[in-house]
């Protein structure tokens, strides 16, 4: 009996038989919901199996990217609808990036009546619930745009009515690859001029004005390339027909709903964060900047940022989760994202609620793991270099 | 040698101009052509936003009606559709005649939010800790009924803010001591133990929160035996309780982290368990730590109530959907964005409450410190 206890006070012994029976346990667990799972489903007849998604979808799906028509399988739908929401939260995770920027500029600002804007809108944007904001600019803010036939006019190009914002769409013609090689070619040469000049200034620290250069690049080259090829993209502008615009693309009043209220919504959250991140860099670093003669912009870019930015991935990656996630709320004011494709369209249609969800599931998990990842290589990048 | 006396200068006064109410202005608004020129551009947006909005809100409002027929002036408010529907937006479909059950709910929750407040001298933990214990018992008893002759109320006729309130609270209050267990468990130093939950609380947290509550609602009953017996609202709470407890473990896991090292070691030094240590001198530092960022995950969970309307519930944004699209109030658009300023209105208040309180204990807990 003595002999018992004190083998079982033994650290290592209490660990091992902890662990193994949590291990077992999660065992058990399994092969009993297994077992509940399959008696519950036999009992409710529903069908199983993943034969149904090369099925007819039977279903418009309205921003399709890639060819999509209601005689179209399931798991053609699944992956327009995917894109879609991918689309979705790349615009707004850019939008949001660039509207929180500003948003942290003016709360950092030395005028007052600039901060107290920044931090009104902050306190307004985050404490309201999203779906509510959704619903705002979808139901009330863009039902009172006007109707077809008293569009408003940008230009004669675009037109905004209560259908949705009607755009130019480019049109590419022979000779339009060209462009887009000159374009590529240009970034390539800027990459490598941006490697030699900072290679260059480590050595003998001789600045050189490589931003500008590249940029100047990236634009001149394709424009070039353009000109000699007389312009080989053509814009289709949408013009009022009979009863509808006819031509260019439309951006439906779903989909701008959307980038609004996510864009409006998370920028509060990243304008917070990108505040906190600047205000965390030592403020002897701004001023030690100043006194050896770094203009206020080369404070910024060259010693502020660059710490600010650890402060600041490990939040601004987590925002970003949260707005891709949030974009299966779409739903709700019917834009056709992944999630309701899966849920409101397919779900109803063929009753196999089970291998949706686990679909659901990995396409989700799948867009998070990936935003994680690009930012996990972008933390790695920027990281402090050990010794 | 006569020592060489340069005649000592008094201090000049500061210009006029950085001085004073003058400077200030300076300072503040006009230091710059660039900053001069935002604040003549804010203070015109300013006074447009603010002109509109009097108008909007007040001059042109229309306060009582009872349809939409009420509020054809396009260019104000339709309050009346507040005003008509009130009821139904605090009690939802409670039963009329049993009003003041929700009534004292309504007012030991404001009881328990003031208990929390303020400072009673040597009452204060009482007080807190009676309320934290009474207000969740009570409210039970009192919403469902079916003890002490009390009439029974299915959680179905739960709506409006009663419904948002009640599920706020379950999912916090649930959520708190999953979210301790799960971050013992993913900060435990047992690899298995520690691996499981880390799993656990990524996969809650990588899921959209309308995807896990719709998975609960619709598959839970297929994974349990007779599982089609649960309510769909206990559906819904579960759905809550799993991805709120992975956050809030999130949170506890930065607060066990901010403690020393050295308190871990001096626990174990003088020969306590795992579980006293945990108990008596940890956990105590860590959830006081994480405190403001707990706040902010209420807040969190607070807003997040609002996609249980996405499976027919009718929460308070559910109910004021519902009723902006009933027969008597569907109409014009201004009707649904004067409905929509309401439920905002609502929500802002609970939410920047939270906030505000959150920094309060911050900045106490910053003095503490030094």
């Amino acid at each position: 009996m003595e002999n018992l206890l004190s083998f079982w006070r033994k650290g290592s012994v209490r660990s091992l038989t902890y662990q193994w029976g949590l291990v077992v346990a999660i065992i058990f667990g399994m092969i009993w919901v297994y077992n509940t799972a399959t008696t519950n489903m036999a009992r409710l007849g529903l069908k199983t199996g993943f034969g149904f998604l090369t099925d007819e979808a039977g279903f418009p799906i309205s921003p399709a990217l890639i060819d999509y028509t209601p005689k179209s399988m399931y798991i053609e739908a699944m992956v327009v609808t995917l894109l879609n929401t991918i689309t979705l939260s790349l615009i707004a995770i850019i939008l949001a990036t660039v509207l929180g920027f500003f948003i942290a500029m003016s709360k950092l600002s030395s005028n007052l009546l600039l901060r107290k804007f920044g931090n009104g809108y902050v306190e307004v944007f985050r404490n309201v619930p999203l779906l509510l904001q959704l619903f705002f600019w979808y139901f009330a803010a863009l039902k009172m745009l006007p109707g077809k036939r008293t569009s408003i006019d940008f230009f004669d190009v675009a037109f905004l009515n209560i259908e949705g914002f009607f755009i130019p769409l480019p049109i590419l013609e022979g000779g339009a690859e060209f462009v887009a090689w000159a374009l590529l070619i240009a970034i390539l040469i800027s990459v490598i001029i941006w490697a030699w000049a900072k290679h260059r200034q480590k050595n003998t620290g001789q600045p050189f004005p490589s931003l500008m250069l590249g940029l100047g690049l990236i634009i001149i080259l394709p424009l070039i390339v353009a000109w000699t090829l007389d312009f080989p993209i053509n814009w289709e502008v949408p013009k009022f027909g009979k009863f509808n615009f006819q031509g260019g693309a439309v951006l439906e009043p779903e989909f701008t709903a959307m980038v609004f209220g996510l864009t409006l919504y998370n920028a509060a959250f990243v304008g917070e964060i990108i505040r906190a991140g600047i205000q965390s860099v030592d403020k002897g670093q701004k001023e030690a900047a100043g006194s050896i003669g770094f203009t206020t912009l080369q404070t910024y870019s060259q010693i502020i940022v660059p710490q600010a930015m650890r402060f600041i991935i490990p939040p601004v990656t987590n925002q970003y989760l949260n707005l891709a996630k949030s974009t299966a709320l779409a739903g709700a004011i019917g834009y056709s994202d992944f999630f309701w494709a899966m849920d409101g369209a397919i779900a109803p249609q063929t009753g196999q609620v089970m291998e949706l969800q686990a679909i659901t599931l990995i396409g989700y998990l799948g867009i998070s793991l990936f935003i994680a990842m690009l930012m996990a290589i972008y933390n790695h990048m920027t990281r402090i270099p050990e010794r | 040698m006569e020592p060489i006396l340069t005649p000592f200068k008094m201090p000049q006064p500061p210009p006029y101009q950085s001085k004073g109410l003058l400077g200030w202005f300076r300072s503040n608004f006009f230091s710059s052509w660039f900053n001069s020129l935002i604040t003549l551009l804010l203070v015109y947006i300013i006074f447009n936003l603010a002109d509109f909005l009097i108008h909007w809100a007040f001059i042109n409002a229309v306060w009582f009606g009872d349809s939409a027929k009420s509020c054809p002036n396009t260019n104000g408010a339709c309050w009346a559709f507040v005003t008509d529907r009130w009821r139904l937006f605090v009690y939802g479909l409670y039963p009329k005649e049993l009003y003041w059950r929700v009534d004292i709910f309504y007012l030991l929750a404001a009881i328990t939010i003031i208990s929390f407040l303020y400072s009673y001298g040597r009452w204060t933990k009482h007080f807190r800790i009676t309320m934290v214990i009474v207000f969740p018992i009570t409210a039970y008893i009192l919403l469902l009924g079916d003890v002490f002759d009390l009439k029974y109320v299915a959680p179905e006729n739960f709506g409006g803010l009663l419904l948002t309130l009640v599920i706020a609270t379950i999912s916090i209050l649930g959520s708190i001591p999953l979210g301790i267990i799960l971050a013992l468990g993913r900060t435990s130093e047992l690899k298995v133990i520690s691996k499981v939950c880390t799993y656990f609380i990524e996969f809650w947290r990588g899921v959209p929160h309308i995807v896990i509550i719709v998975m609960f609602v619709a598959l839970l009953p297929i994974f349990i035996p007779d599982g089609a017996k649960i309510d769909v609202v206990v559906r819904a709470f579960i759905a809550f309780a799993c991805w709120n407890s992975a956050y809030m473990a999130e949170v506890f896991r930065g607060g066990l982290q901010s403690i020393p090292i050295g308190q871990f070691e001096a626990s174990r030094a003088i020969g306590m368990s795992y579980w006293k240590m945990m108990g008596y001198i940890i956990l105590p530092q860590a959830i006081r730590n994480s405190v403001p960022a707990m706040m902010n995950t209420c807040i969190g969970i607070f807003k997040e109530t609002t996609i249980v309307m996405l499976i027919g519930f009718s929460d308070l944004l559910g109910i004021i959907q519902m009723s902006l699209e009933s027969s008597d109030w569907i109409g014009p658009p201004h009707i649904f964005s004067s409905a929509y300023t309401f439920a905002a209105i609502c929500y802002f208040i609970f939410t920047y409450g939270m906030s505000k309180y959150s920094t309060r204990l911050e900045n106490r807990s910053n003095i503490e410190q030094y």
